[in-house]
């Protein structure tokens, strides 16, 4: 199965709409819009947009001397995504407990897992087989 | 106005009886489970599961029982005491709403968790390697399985679980690969086709359609995590029971455990420990019972249904007396609304006071048809009886027919039938008819069957028949001088066969004749001269 597209954050999402909005702009357009809603830097909207593109959710091409940079996918496939993903939290314990499992979802704290590791050491170490 | 409908009222009484029910029902629970404590496992969770069955069937059975009392049982309830049951009818509809509610909500989330289910299978989902496919082909027949079960890694799991009832799929985590030897891995199979076979699935599914249906009720989430917690020790018994090794088995739950997420330390919840007793008891079965009951929410549960049934059976006792005490008109309240109420009781014990009327008529109606039927039986036995003792035989003695009856065994009366004896015989043309009677001729008579000259003249017939003699002719006396006696009149001429057909041959016959008679009375007119 194709690796689906990584959930962006916030902020990623901040800018994601601008793309959409803009389509396709150079990093500078993008500070222009942004810098009227948060109070962010030229350098920080430029990192973020690099980051992005290492994870695949923005695409860019040279021009002149900077890059112009779009989003991956369209809004509507992103929204999609981020329901699907919503849902999926929301029903993810529901599911869980549908499932029959190995383990329940309890998790043992520090001090458990510690000291049923001893336990399995010494049982282990009497020679273990019953 | 919702709460007048009947049923509506029924149901939310039911999930109103349903608290001390479920709390009674818990109670029972917690008993035998502690009982059974020193057991297998899976005692316990066919017990456990029985009696969550009980609980979701309590609430239907109350329902049923209540439906057809309606609103009238209803409203003589809360007229004979202003008590609990008045105080919650005008909340009667806002339950059913939160209940609707809750059980909606709870639905959705059931149905949502489904879905999830169905995306876990689907999505982000890698094969696993090959012979691991066979190893699990090879434990599916060890465990008896009958159904195909895929295998599949997952990138969403934490832990390896199984999915689905019909098509069920192992899906592991990729850390299952990793951190578990194959022994280890194989333990952990064994334990989820082990689910497999257990059809637990389908059971949880069913334990979480009755959770969103009696979700307020504390006794049911209860049961229902125990039900889970048993059903996980049944199937470690089962892995453990196939590959013989406990302690690597611990071993590798312990190393799952430990790849997941880091857990924070408030995540703690009421089932903290759940782990730690379950490789306690792989490692020493011998030493952990099953995981213990909370005190308090034993003492809980007691008590509450202790006050519930105790309240119910006081509430009925009072209800009775009242009913007796029905002369003297409570004098509180409005008297309006107890007139009323005071002639729906009236007319509700008027009905039953015909209902039973007529059911007594008909019981002595029937009474009278089965002492008829009775008589009828009786007589019927005597004429059978009576008919059995007689008896009628026929005998036949000294060639005489005896017709004896007899009435018990003894002979009644013994009539000798007379059949007269009848013989025919033949001699030629007669025929004898003797008649006897007791050996005694009666009767003897010859008959002859007339010949053929009997018949008409004008029968002629052919061959062999023999005719009349016609009368001879006197012969005349002897005279010394008498001429010579004339010739002897010529014999008889023999007739000549004439066949009766020919009308001619009559006539030339008849004319012959004729002739002979003329020659013949000639001859005596001769011989008279």
């Amino acid at each position: 199965m194709p690796h689906p597209l990584p959930k962006p954050t916030d902020g990623e999402l901040a800018i994601l709409r601008v793309l959409w909005d803009r389509g396709p702009s150079l990093v500078r357009e993008v500070f222009e819009v942004m810098s009227g809603e948060r109070d962010l830097g030229y350098t920080t909207v430029l990192k973020m947009l690099q980051i992005m593109t290492e994870k695949g959710l923005v695409t860019r091409e040279e021009e002149g001397r900077g890059h112009r940079y779009a989003a991956a996918a369209t809004e509507v496939q992103t929204q999609s995504h981020l329901v699907t993903d919503l849902l999926e939290k929301a029903f993810a314990g529901s599911a869980l407990q549908l499932v029959t499992r190995a383990l329940q979802s309890s998790r043992a704290s520090r001090q458990e897992m510690a000291a049923i590791r001893d336990l399995l050491d010494q049982a282990e170490g009497k020679g273990g087989r019953r | 106005m919702m709460a007048q409908h009947p049923w509506t009222q029924a149901l939310a009484w039911s999930l109103i009886h349903f608290l001390w029910q479920g709390a009674l029902l818990g109670v029972v629970a917690a008993g035998i489970l502690f009982f059974l404590r020193g057991g297998r496992p899976a005692t316990r969770y066919v017990a456990a599961c029985l009696l969550l069955g009980l609980m979701a069937l309590s609430p239907v059975a109350t329902f049923l029982v209540l439906l057809p009392k309606g609103g009238a049982g209803m409203a003589v309830a809360a007229a004979s005491e202003p008590g609990l049951r008045e105080w919650l009818q005008p909340w009667l509809p806002s339950i059913l709403r939160v209940w609707a509610a809750g059980w909606a909500l709870l639905g959705l989330r059931l149905a949502g968790g489904l879905w999830m289910v169905h995306r876990l299978k689907t999505v982000d989902i890698f094969p696993c390697p090959a012979e691991w496919h066979q190893v699990l082909s090879r434990l599916s027949r060890q465990l008896g399985l009958t159904r195909t079960v895929r295998l599949l890694r997952s990138a969403r799991v934490e832990v390896p679980m199984v999915a689905g009832w019909i098509r069920p799929v192992v899906l592991l985590p990729f850390a299952a690969f990793t951190q578990l030897d194959p022994a280890q891995l194989e333990a952990i199979l064994v334990h989820e086709l082990a689910h497999v076979r257990r059809h637990d699935f389908l059971v949880n599914l069913l334990q979480a359609c009755i959770e969103s249906l009696l979700f307020y009720h504390p006794a049911v989430w209860w049961l229902s995590s125990r039900i889970r917690e048993e059903r996980e020790l049944c199937c470690d018994d089962a892995a453990v029971g196939l590959c013989r090794d406990p302690l690597g088995y611990a071993r590798a739950l312990t190393l799952l455990e430990g790849s997941r997420v880091a857990a924070p330390q408030l995540a703690l919840s009421s089932h903290g420990g759940a782990l730690m007793r379950r490789i306690q008891r792989l490692l020493h079965p011998q030493l952990l019972p099953s995981p213990r009951i909370r005190g308090f929410v034993l003492a809980g549960l007691a008590l509450s249904a202790l006050g519930a049934t105790a309240y119910t059976l006081q509430d009925k006792k009072a209800e009775g007396s009242q009913v007796r005490k029905e002369g003297k008109a409570p004098a509180q309240e409005s008297p309006e609304g107890q007139e009323r109420l005071k002639a729906k009781a009236e007319a509700a014990r008027a009905k039953a006071e015909a209902a039973r009327g007529k059911a007594e008529a008909a019981r002595s109606e029937a009474e009278s048809i089965r002492q008829e039927v009775e008589v009828i039986r009786e007589e019927a036995e005597k004429a059978a009886q009576e008919a059995r003792r007689f008896q009628v035989r026929v005998t036949e003695k000294d060639g005489k027919k005896h017709v004896t009856v007899l009435e018990d065994g003894k002979v009644v009366t013994d009539e000798v039938v007379e059949v007269p004896d009848v013989k025919f015989t033949r001699e030629g043309r007669r025929h004898r008819i003797v008649v006897k009677r007791d050996g005694k001729v009666v009767r003897d008579e010859v008959f002859e069957i007339p010949g053929p000259q009997a018949f008409s003249r004008a029968w002629v017939w052919d061959g062999d028949a023999e005719l009349p003699e016609p009368p001879e002719p006197p012969v005349p006396p002897a005279t010394p001088d008498a001429p010579p006696a004339p010739p002897a009149p010529p014999a008889t001429p023999k007739v000549r066969a004439y066949s009766t057909s020919s009308r001619a041959d009559v006539d030339r016959l008849k004319a012959e004749v004729q002739a002979l008679r003329r020659q013949v009375e000639e001859l005596q007119k001769k011989l008279a001269k």
